[in-house]
């Protein structure tokens, strides 16, 4: 239906009407496009969280909706030193110029203080308005582009609004047009103060999400590596196990081959020691003297051999759990002065003096097994007596109330300090035992201390390092308590030895 | 379509959002202007017209039914366009 003035229901006051009308709808139509555009706008926002793609979307629409001829999109980085053309679109006419590479290339490379336009938008957070082509683009563009986006281009004027998200400027829209600042339209100018705070808020988020992304990226890989790395660790420690119980496994294994070679090896030793024996006492007939030398030393060595033999055994049945205790009653002194009349000879033929001293008068009764406690006293003169090549050898007994404390001491070559620690362990001997040409399996100690814990005994010694070494064996009176480490009252021993008193009584 | 012609399409599509279709039949009176399509907006002025004064009669369309306002409307809807223009090309309606 079409208005027409002629019209005879009173033409002027439909005029009058119609134009009234034409006029709220015309500020409707302009409010629309504002609000179009940022319709768009908002629609561009929330399909991509990419930067660089939001950015290019926005400023072709504003491009197309504002008609301009430059429209781009700079952003600072997070340090405030450097900024980057993240869009620009230009109009058709200016294709051939590359404006959007130059200005890419050229922001890209200049700091920020070389365009005050730009930097007084963003200091002052308001926007900017120049007729000045060269104060926008001078110092971006070259004179050539410059002069054609003049001529071509018909740029007259340019606008740079600063993008301000959340109190914080994070870059500017410039737009260049070919009218004034006074020639936009109402709807235009709208459009544009809007725009910057949608266009502020859709890029800052989009960083955020590139920033969180990544972010997120660090910790996946950070989780996806102490992943693998625990892998490793339980796969270490599985392997560590395995190989323990193969490190078990073969430890059992040695311990019960050790055990069956010793047995395999005793039997044959026994013969050798036994009749060679035979042979010394002549009963086997006389024998001259180069024969009864050959004999003693085949003697002496398989009674050596014999010896180490046992010690084997004995470990093995340490480590199998397999050593028990024939407990009795008996008299410890009595014990002491058999195994001093034992060694005497021994000692006399290395010309050592052994000596005797017991603190005691009366009996001293012991509850445990006589022979084990036999073996460790004979253990530590025998090597007393070994590792002293001149001097004396002390075989001392002194009680108290609780316990009874066995010490042997000798002049000899003494114990390095840097061996104090180990000398108890398996296969251990002294640096310095090598260097005084004594033969022995490091066994010995390591056997005495486990016969002397059994009975709930404590060993140690005491040595200077160079000369003379003291062992004490501690042994409960009684079946009790384990007998703390009890150093008995000593009376200057090393300086004035003394003799047997045990014969005084 | 050459810079009258999209001038012309601008002015209609700019009345349409104001006074919807009728913009479109009122344009069709326009003697020397072809409605190509509706939807796209595509419009041809005649060739041996004077394409400023085709302008000028479509714009005189509007200001016969609306007064002043249209002409307003108009020109604004068009005031990229003839930017470029060389003065003496601007239609009178436009300036």
């Amino acid at each position: 239906m079409s208005l027409n003035s002629s019209d005879s229901s009173n033409p002027r006051v439909s005029n009058d009407i119609a134009r009234s009308l034409y006029k709220q709808s015309a500020e409707i139509a302009g409010k629309n496009k504002t609000l179009s555009l940022l319709s768009d706008l908002y629609a561009i926002s929330i399909q991509s969280l990419n930067e660089d793609e939001l950015a290019r979307r926005l400023v072709e629409a504003i491009l197309d909706n504002l008609t301009c001829e430059i429209v781009s999109i700079v952003l600072l980085d997070t340090n405030y030193t450097a900024m980057t053309a993240r869009a620009t679109a230009n109009s058709k006419r200016l294709n051939s110029f590359n404006v959007e590479s130059q200005i890419a290339f050229c922001i890209k490379n200049k700091s920020i203080a070389d365009n005050t336009l730009i930097q007084n938008a963003i200091k002052t957070r308001t926007h900017l308005y120049s007729e000045n082509i060269s104060e926008m683009w001078g110092s971006i563009l070259n004179d050539a582009t410059l002069a054609a986006i003049q001529q071509k281009g018909h740029v007259r004027s340019s606008l740079v609004y600063p993008l301000i998200s959340g109190e914080r400027p994070i870059g500017v829209l410039i737009v260049s047009l070919n009218r004034t600042f006074t020639q936009l339209l109402e709807h235009e100018r709208e459009s544009l103060i809007n725009l910057t705070f949608v266009i502020a808020v859709t890029l800052d988020r989009a960083r955020l999400y590139a920033e969180l992304t990544k972010t997120n990226r660090q910790l996946t890989e950070s989780i996806k590596r102490e992943v693998e790395q625990r892998k490793k660790v339980e796969q270490l420690a599985d392997n560590l196990k395995h190989a323990n119980e193969r490190l078990t496994e073969l430890d059992k294994m040695k311990t019960e081959f050790v055990s069956i070679a010793s047995h395999q090896m005793r039997s044959p030793l026994t013969a050798i020691s036994g009749y060679s024996s035979l042979i010394l006492e002549g009963s086997y007939g006389a024998t001259n003297r180069e024969i009864k030398e050959v004999v003693s030393k085949i003697f002496r060595s398989s009674k050596s051999m014999s010896v180490a033999v046992d010690d084997f055994l004995n470990v093995t049945r340490i480590e199998q759990g397999r050593v028990q205790l024939d407990r009795e009653n008996f008299d410890l002194k009595e014990l002491v002065q058999n195994t001093y009349d034992e060694y005497m000879f021994v000692a006399e033929q290395r010309g050592l003096d052994l000596q005797l001293d017991i603190v005691t008068h009366t009996t001293v009764s012991i509850y445990g097994d006589r022979n084990k406690i036999k073996q460790s006293l004979s253990n530590l003169v025998d090597n007393a007596l070994k590792y002293t090549k001149e001097g004396w050898v002390r075989i001392g007994l002194a009680c108290t109330k609780e316990c009874a404390t066995l010490s042997v001491a000798d002049s000899g070559i003494g114990i390095p300090a840097s061996d104090q620690e180990r000398l108890f362990q398996k296969f251990t001997r002294a640096t310095n035992a090598n260097s005084a040409t004594v033969q022995g399996t490091g066994l010995g100690l390591y056997i005495v201390k486990h016969f002397v814990n059994m009975h709930q005994g404590s060993i140690w010694f005491e040595s200077n390092g160079e000369n003379g070494t003291t062992f004490f064996i501690s042994l409960p009176i009684k079946e009790g308590p384990v007998c703390q480490e009890h150093k008995p009252k000593v009376i200057d021993l090393m300086n004035h030895p003394i003799r047997d008193r045990s014969s005084d009584h | 379509m050459d810079i009258f012609d999209t001038i012309a399409s601008r002015i209609i599509k700019e009345q349409e959002l104001i006074i919807g279709p009728l913009a479109w039949e009122e344009a069709r009176s326009v003697d020397s202007l072809q409605i190509i399509d509706m939807l796209s907006g595509e419009v041809k002025i005649a060739v041996d017209a004077n394409h400023a004064q085709v302008i000028d009669n479509l714009v005189a369309r509007y200001v016969d039914l609306f007064g002043r306002a249209a002409r307003e409307s108009c020109r604004e809807a068009v005031v990229a366009l003839i930017a470029d223009l060389q003065p003496t090309d601007v239609p009178r309606s436009l300036t």
